[in-house]
């Protein structure tokens, strides 16, 4: 309420101070669609968190592994309660960038090791990330401390570092079973600090050392998703 | 496994993060009485807002308003602006209103054992109303109390003073004149007397303030309009949220009042990083597919390649305007009306480029063009882009090289289809009057319609016309007593028009001398009040962050209908000259500060220099001052002494959290008069070509990869 009551106001001022109504340029945003981002961005709260029923979830899983032979991947964002079949829409080197499957939205993330290292169009980004030292100690399900840095945005567009040091525990095998997914699991558990605060992430590997699924805090304003690979 | 994560905890908690102690070296959300940011109530405080906070204060007691603008500068200097007004203090008006100045400096940090001490001027220069100086110390106690002393000269030195130092020139109705000056040998002279006070957290949101006031509003109780039976006051401040609080205030045990604060800070958008949707990713080439030339032989290939790439733009909203392709390298020119970070223009150019140009491109330039011409070349190695896609930010910018397009060489003609290219918008206006003291107050509101027509490279005819709808501009009745040609003075008769008025319609033509200079010629209705020529030559290499520019301006005043007639220069002040321009220097300090100097003739023919200081945020944010300082002797000049004043621009992306290049700007002036007063010309060089060189493309190069 406090952000959009103050946005709001400051609309207000500078909408008479200097938009324009119609216009055929890109440069001028006109009221209208002033109006609209706002809306949006109010929408956008979190709050009322949408269930998203789990029938529905299988179904478009199923019809995404018929769909295609590529790598699939389901992400849910705890903060909002979004969840999205992902498909990969390109590589480069060790990393995959993954958008939405069966939709053009232009919003995405890159995934290293099958762990999320940035994300593009959802607001608050992170940019990009560190974690070499991650994959290594996950990947042997080793327990120790390793450093991680996140990379935002800050309200200057400069890149903000939080450098994370993390404490790997690995806990007992588990079955993972995710679209054509069937296999046996180690659970490791990694909790963070950084100067501004803490965060308790898990990674779920596989005997051959592939991370099949994981929850990652992703900064302040994207919370945690959870990335489940579907194959 | 216990055993390990415990050990693994104690380590984490032995990595010794940072702790944030005294790190904070007291700040406040609060404003005080004055609009300044501190605890207590009338007296000051060493306390800071955090960096950038931009804060609007309006109180309001028995017969005093005061509305006051602060700014902290820099994280020890804070700035403010003041407009107050008393009722029936003044022998001749009923409310007498004052335009204030306030400084303050953080000389030492709070440490463990010691406070914050600040020095601090109020209303040093004006009128001298609210004069006066002081040396305050502040230190907190625990998270929640704050105890602060000082010493104050001045109004803060008037009640129950504790000893004089030197002399100092008691305030006056008659003497107050022109004001404006600086009255540097009064500062900490006469008597002075210690105030102090503390503030108390009761809660997060709840601040209880006490304070021994040193201020014994002489002039006031003389003028029987204020009573102080005591020296205490108090207050109760309400932070409603981030961006407001409210405050209730008792002073001197005979009055109560009321004040409101709204501030921001413009360090904070409305989301970090922007809500825009994803950039397409960096399609990464096969193994030694970069030698394959056979697309070069194709016939119609490079027609198709040209083609999907200016529809790949346009789905980034990148208007391609012309295109060379070589076997090995490929050069765009880039019309960016979208991004305000040029950085993000770049980055989303390149990865478009990466997709659809042929393997064997390998190095990739980007042309950014403004007005018509060439402003900077980029160029990016397509390796390095695939190579540095995921890597830290900072990284593509080592890799970046920006060179001036006229020293780079050859770059690609315009596509036919791109001129002539015809723009409009039609949108609401607003136009205010400040501080007039028969309604501090004034507004018009009515719709206005620009035009820009772009006949060809560098070539812009643009118009702007404006209907009044409503508002009491007209009603402002300035009895103009100006003994200077009446360049600005006459603001209000060009206000009483009810028809549509032509705000400006000229042609213009931007060019490129040589490299690292840039021209313009611009003709016709310039701005509401000159007609004429201006012509600017602006010297500014890419990579630079000084720049050189000299102006020159023939120039006649228009009808106050702003219509297409004329009027005499003979003013009852004088007859304004013909000519007028301006040599100037611009130059990054690359702190966040930018400073410009401006030397020349005025339009009233008056011959000086004007200096201007803002504070420019990397989004696009900026506060500033300015004060021009000409031969006219401050009794010509009249109230004020000089011209000076505040400019701010707000970038409406800040607000929408989308990329635009629109923002808002404004100048306050305290007073308007005809000494030191510029022409108002569309599409300065600086401007126009700046946001395309390195020092400010760096400054928000984290969007090059968003």
């Amino acid at each position: 309420m406090t952000r959009i009551s103050k946005h709001l106001l400051a609309a207000g001022l500078i909408a008479v101070l200097g938009l324009t109504a119609c216009t055929n340029t890109r440069q001028e945003s006109s009221i209208l669609s002033v109006g609209k981002s706002l809306i949006d961005s109010r929408r956008a709260q979190p709050g009322a968190k949408p269930q998203v029923d789990d029938g529905i979830v299988q179904r478009e899983i199923g019809r995404a592994l018929q769909s295609t032979d590529g790598p699939l991947a389901l992400m849910q964002i705890e903060g909002t309660g979004s969840v999205a079949v992902l498909r990969v829409i390109e590589t480069n080197g060790p990393h995959s960038t993954w958008a939405a499957w069966g939709t053009s939205e232009r919003r995405s993330v890159s995934t290293r090791g099958g762990v999320i290292t940035s994300t593009r169009g959802l607001g608050t980004d992170l940019m990009s990330s560190s974690i070499n030292g991650l994959l290594t100690m996950v990947s042997r399900r080793q327990d120790g401390i390793e450093s991680q840095v996140l990379r935002h945005l800050d309200g200057e567009n400069q890149i903000e570092e939080t450098l994370a040091y993390c404490a790997f525990t690995p806990g007992p095998r588990q079955d993972y079973a995710a679209g054509a997914l069937r296999l046996q699991a180690t659970r490791v558990d990694v909790y963070c600090k950084s100067d501004t605060g803490t965060f308790s992430n898990y990674y779920l590997v596989s005997q051959n050392g592939r991370i099949v699924k994981s929850r990652t805090w992703l900064g302040e304003g994207l919370g945690y998703f959870t990335l489940s690979h579907l194959r | 496994m216990i055993r390990t994560s415990t050990r693994v905890l104690i380590t984490l908690g032995l990595l010794g993060l940072p702790g944030l102690a005294l790190a904070d070296n007291l700040k406040t959300l609060t404003t005080n009485n004055y609009g300044v940011p501190g605890g207590l109530i009338d007296m000051p405080t060493a306390e800071s807002a955090p960096d950038g906070q931009l804060s609007t204060n309006v109180t309001y007691f028995d017969g005093f308003y005061r509305a006051t603008l602060s700014f902290q500068i820099t994280d020890r200097l804070t700035g403010s602006f003041r407009y107050a007004g008393t009722e029936g203090i003044s022998p001749t008006f009923s409310t007498y209103y004052d335009r204030s100045f306030d400084l303050r400096f953080r000389v030492f940090d709070e440490t463990d054992w010691t406070p914050a001490v600040s020095v601090g001027l109020r209303d040093f220069v004006g009128t001298g109303l609210l004069s006066s100086e002081y040396v305050v110390a502040t230190k907190s106690i625990g998270d929640r109390l704050r105890v602060t002393g000082g010493l104050g000269f001045g109004r803060l030195g008037s009640y129950a003073s504790d000893g004089s130092i030197g002399s100092r020139a008691p305030f006056s109705f008659a003497q107050a004149g022109t004001g404006g000056q600086f009255n540097v040998d009064d500062w900490f002279q006469g008597d002075y007397a210690f105030f102090g006070g503390v503030s108390y957290q009761a809660t997060d949101k709840l601040l209880l303030s006490a304070e021994y006031s040193s201020d014994n509003y002489d002039t006031a109780q003389a003028a029987g309009v204020l009573k102080r039976s005591t020296p205490w006051n108090f207050a109760l401040s309400y932070q409603i949220n981030d961006g407001m609080a409210l405050r209730a205030f008792a002073l001197h045990g005979e009055e109560f009042g009321a004040a409101l604060t709204f501030s921001l800070n413009p360090k904070t958008p409305s989301v970090k990083g922007g809500t825009e949707l994803a950039p397409l990713p960096v399609a990464v080439r096969g193994p030694r597919s970069a030698e394959d030339l056979g697309w070069t032989t194709q016939p119609g290939r490079e027609k198709a390649i040209t083609a999907s790439l200016e529809n790949s733009l346009q789905q980034s909203e990148l208007d391609l305007e012309g295109v060379t392709l070589n076997a090995r390298s490929a050069h765009v020119r880039i019309r960016n009306e979208k991004y305000d970070a040029t950085s993000q223009a770049l980055g989303r150019t390149l990865r478009v480029m990466s997709r659809e140009l042929p393997a064997s491109v390998e190095m990739l330039h980007v042309t950014l063009i403004e007005n018509g011409i060439p402003a900077s070349t980029m160029s990016f190695s397509r390796t390095d882009l695939e190579r540095l896609e995921h890597r830290p930010a900072r990284e593509a910018l080592a890799a970046a090289q920006f060179s001036d397009t006229l020293r780079f060489g050859d770059y690609p003609d315009p596509f036919p289809e791109v001129y002539p290219r015809f723009e409009w918008s039609i949108g609401p206006y607003l136009r205010t009057s400040l501080f007039d003291p028969n309604d501090p107050l004034r507004l018009d509101l009515g719709v206005r319609a620009k035009g820009k027509y772009h006949l060809g490279s560098g070539w812009v005819l643009s118009g702007s016309v404006g209907q009044k709808v409503i508002g009491n501009l007209d009603e402002a009745a300035q009895p103009n007593n100006s003994q200077l040609p009446r360049v600005r003075s006459d603001t209000a008769l060009y206000n009483q028009t009810d028809e549509p008025f032509l705000e400006h319609l000229t042609v213009a033509k931007y060019g490129r001398l040589a490299p690292d200079f840039y021209s313009r010629v611009t003709a016709g209705y310039l701005e509401r009040m000159y007609a004429g020529v201006s012509g600017e030559v602006l010297w500014k290499p890419v990579n630079s962050r000084l720049a050189l520019g000299a102006e020159l301006n023939y120039t006649h005043p228009r009808d106050f209908d702003q219509q297409f007639g004329l009027r005499s220069r003979v003013t009852p002040g004088g007859t304004i000259p013909e000519f007028n321009g301006h040599v100037s220097a611009y130059y990054d300090f690359g702190n966040g500060f930018h400073g410009q100097l401006d030397a020349g003739r005025y339009l009233a023919g008056d011959w000086g220099s004007t200096i201007t200081l803002d504070r420019e945020f990397a989004n696009g944010w900026k506060i500033g001052a300015f004060a021009t300082f000409t031969d006219v002797s401050s009794s010509q000049f009249g109230e004020g002494s000089f011209d000076k004043g505040i400019r701010f621009t707000v970038p409406l992306s800040w607000l929408l959290g989308q990329p635009t290049k629109q923002k808002a700007s404004g100048v306050i002036r305290p007073l308007t008069r005809d000494g030191g007063q510029r022409l108002e010309v569309d599409g300065r060089l600086y401007e126009t070509i700046r946001g395309s060189h390195r020092p400010e493309v760096a400054k928000s190069w984290g969007k090059y990869w968003r």
